[in-house]
């Protein structure tokens, strides 16, 4: 198994625990404090763990250019991504928002056919209809979420 | 059905989730396109961390000051998933620098079985999981691993 596989599943644990104790901690506070919180301490060990492998210096590396785009993303992973997604978790309860944000990739494809102009092969299409029923399976079933 | 509360409750979340699931597909696009420019992966993370915190607590600072602060069990909570995220995102990132982003996301599409297994062992009692929705999260992963696979 190569490391880039290894990682992104990795990542894959770290944001599926990470969802569930998100649910937990929003027993006790709102969504806006906690995703304060937690960017809050994802900048911390991130800038630890930066500063250690890759030295303070690297920060200075990133050209401007790039430091608008990452601020673009900053604004799009933790406003309108993760706190979105956190109000949905509250609402809809881990159950139903996790599978519906796996579904993440059918998007990523949609827009590739839509701004690229790339051609879905028929492999992806059947994938894509996979997810579809999926979540079509998953929306019927609402009565779970018990908080 | 508009007329039930917690159907419209669950009706809002959904939206809520699938407005950040499209925030997140651009934020990896974009974090494929940084990475692959050379970019150290965990600086690009932890700046992107930094100007979100900037963003959250210049939008929520009122709305901060007036609620509730993070007492009893929340605050361990809300630390562990700041841990969890940081090597998620440190991780996905240092991935994308390793692999192209039609690798990478589709294994990420297995996150919302991770999270069942955390579902029974953390919210037993709040949340339930029932055949149907574990067999409609399968066939989303299986799913997203064909497109995986075909691109």
């Amino acid at each position: 198994m190569s490391l880039g596989i290894l990682l992104a599943i990795v990542a894959t644990l770290g944001w599926g625990a990470g969802d569930v104790f998100v649910r937990r901690a929003m027993f006790a506070v709102s969504p806006e404090l906690v995703v304060v919180v937690v960017v809050g301490m994802v900048a911390a060990v991130l800038g630890i763990v930066a500063v250690s492998t890759e030295g303070v210096a690297a920060f200075g590396s990133v050209e401007l250019a790039a430091l608008g785009t990452i601020a673009v993303m900053g604004a799009l992973a933790w406003v309108t991504g993760n706190l979105f997604y956190f109000h949905g978790l509250r609402r809809a309860g881990v159950t139903l928002a996790a599978p519906i944000l796996g579904a993440a990739p059918l998007f990523a494809i949609a827009l590739a056919v839509v701004f690229a102009g790339e051609r879905p092969n028929l492999l992806t299409v059947v994938g894509a209809f996979v997810v579809v029923i999926g979540v079509a399976v998953i929306l019927t079933d609402r009565n779970r979420v018990l908080r | 059905m508009a007329g039930n509360p917690d159907t419209r409750r669950i009706t809002i979340g959904l939206v809520f989730t699938v407005l950040a699931m499209l925030s997140f597909v651009t934020v990896g696009l974009l974090a494929n396109h940084l990475v692959d420019r050379g970019n150290p992966p965990v600086v690009v993370a932890s700046y992107e961390a930094l100007f979100g915190l900037a963003l959250t607590l210049g939008i929520r600072a009122r709305g901060l000051r007036s609620g509730r602060s993070p007492v009893g069990s929340g605050l361990g909570w809300m630390l562990g998933a700041g841990v969890l995220f940081a090597l998620a995102s440190g991780s996905f990132y240092t991935a994308l620098a390793r692999l192209d982003y039609s690798v990478a996301a589709p294994i990420t599409g297995a996150v919302p079985l991770v999270s069942y297994v955390f579902v029974l062992l953390l919210l037993r009692g709040y949340e339930r999981l029932t055949l149907r929705v574990v067999f409609g999260a399968t066939l989303v992963v299986a799913g997203v691993g064909l497109i995986g696979v075909a691109n």
